[in-house]
């Protein structure tokens, strides 16, 4: 054996024992599950405006990859508090087969255009105003914020019911390409109208 | 690139270094008082990494031909102080009742194996607008770094060892990024004086770290060629209390070596 490959051996056995014991514990998920009847339904086919823009885009564009949909507004406490963990996972996510999708619930369009010249835009991200409400019924919105996890073929496979984060955006995402099972979440409350 | 240019890095990394030095002289005489010191050092480590980054830029390709043997080695043996350097970051900023995101990346018990690299890209990104949640998650940007060390992705691994030099940390944190980053312009680069030249920062930010004098032993011995010079680098990793009695073996097999004057392949 080369003096190169002894000495990794002898490091490595050095490593793990000492990983094995600052790294002892697990990070567990949410255990708040509940029924969606659009988990395992294929993703509604709508075609919604860009925000700000010329021009339109559906969840079926982005066939073949996994799509985050997150659904906010500008009146939405928590949607400005999550809107940074939105941002900068789809920035990292970007080069990975994952697309963003962030779909204004209730909202007048200069407010949506404020919200997101305030608190950043992705270019990662596809922005889309829900004029009509028609992608919110669709989807079985109850309030803001959720977030939808669509796998590559098109099916519905995950939904996180209030505030969420970088971490459990990525984790969930992780599940995801790795044939998991994902389900609901509730991780905060959610506003129906922004009197709430 | 220049040359002009790299020469003007290099003596901006010659300057930090002295700035260094004689801030430790001042500090040992007590002329500098520990806040002002605390100050200063985080500044003058910020100038020496700026260097070092532009200085890494120059040579983004391998000058230097190693073997990937010899490569994957050096890599494990600068990993020996990771668990110790986690370990330390979690410890001072420790709160593992803390249940938010920020209390999650800040434990040093949290466990990266179960999320990819885009999901910690991701959540330190996530922190950038708010620099002490930012700073809580060293933990969690260390052992990015670690895997991406690993899988020699040096690029990115350079990046978050650079961030963490810049976030003033504890002596020991600095220690072991820094004899990374030593590591990284040695063998990704093959900048051998650069990479003495850091492990040294690294040896002064901790002077008892096994590894740095490890991989200093390392670069003197085959990036320098001079055996006689990493004998005492050896002898001291040797009576380190943190290698087991299989290194320890080891060690003594490349001190005997070096001792009579062989060359380190």
């Amino acid at each position: 054996m080369g003096r190169a490959v002894q000495v990794a051996a002898i490091m490595a056995v050095i490593i793990s024992a000492g990983l094995a014991v600052v790294f002892s514990s697990r990070f567990g998920r949410d255990p708040n599950l509940v029924p969606s009847p659009l988990i395992g339904q294929p993703a509604p086919d709508i075609e919604l405006p860009l925000v700000g823009g010329t021009g339109t885009a559906s969840l079926a564009d982005f066939e073949g990859e996994i799509v985050v949909v997150n659904v906010f507004a500008s009146w939405c406490p928590g949607c400005r508090t999550e809107h940074s963990a939105l941002v900068s996972t789809a920035e990292a996510f970007a080069d990975a087969g994952v697309k963003f999708v962030q779909i204004a619930y209730q909202d007048r369009p200069e407010d949506t255009i404020e919200f997101l010249e305030e608190l950043g835009i992705s270019p990662a991200t596809t922005y889309l105003d829900d004029v009509d409400s028609r992608a919110s019924i669709a989807l079985g919105v109850f309030g803001v914020p959720e977030t939808y996890f669509i796998d590559s073929d098109g099916i519905v496979r995950g939904k996180i019911q209030g505030e969420t984060n970088a971490l459990l955006l990525g984790q969930t995402i992780d599940r995801l390409k790795q044939g998991e099972e994902i389900g609901s979440e509730v991780v905060g409350d959610v506003q129906t109208a922004p009197s709430d | 690139m220049t040359s002009m240019t790299r020469h003007r890095l290099e003596e901006a990394a010659d300057q930090a270094r002295r700035d260094l030095a004689e801030l430790d002289e001042q500090q040992s005489t007590g002329e500098i008082d520990e806040e002002t010191g605390r100050r200063l050092r985080a500044r003058y480590l910020k100038d020496l990494d700026a260097a070092l980054q532009g200085l890494s830029d120059i040579a983004k390709e391998p000058t230097v031909t190693r073997s990937r043997g010899r490569l994957l080695a050096g890599a494990a043996v600068i990993t020996v102080g990771i668990a110790l350097a986690v370990g330390l970051v979690g410890n001072f900023i420790q709160t593992p009742d803390d249940a938010t995101l920020t209390g999650i990346a800040s434990n040093p018990e949290f466990d990266p194996d179960n999320f990819s690299n885009e999901t910690l890209e991701a959540t330190l990104l996530s922190f950038e607008s708010n620099p002490e949640a930012l700073q809580q998650t060293m933990p969690m940007r260390f052992q990015l770094a670690e895997r991406y060390f690993e899988s020699q992705e040096f690029d990115k691994a350079f990046d978050h060892y650079r961030r963490i030099i810049e976030s003033d940390p504890e002596p020991v944190v600095a220690s072991a990024a820094l004899t990374r980053v030593a590591w990284i312009v040695w063998v990704a680069n093959g900048l051998t004086d650069l990479a003495l030249q850091t492990v040294d920062q690294a040896l002064a930010a901790a002077p008892d770290s096994t590894e740095a004098a490890y991989v200093k032993a390392q670069i003197v011995w085959c990036g320098m060629d001079d055996p006689d010079g990493a004998v005492p680098l050896l002898e001291a990793v040797i009576v380190s209390d943190q290698i087991d009695d299989a290194v320890r073996s080891q060690v003594r097999a490349d001190l005997e070596r070096a001792s009579s004057g062989q060359g380190c392949g």
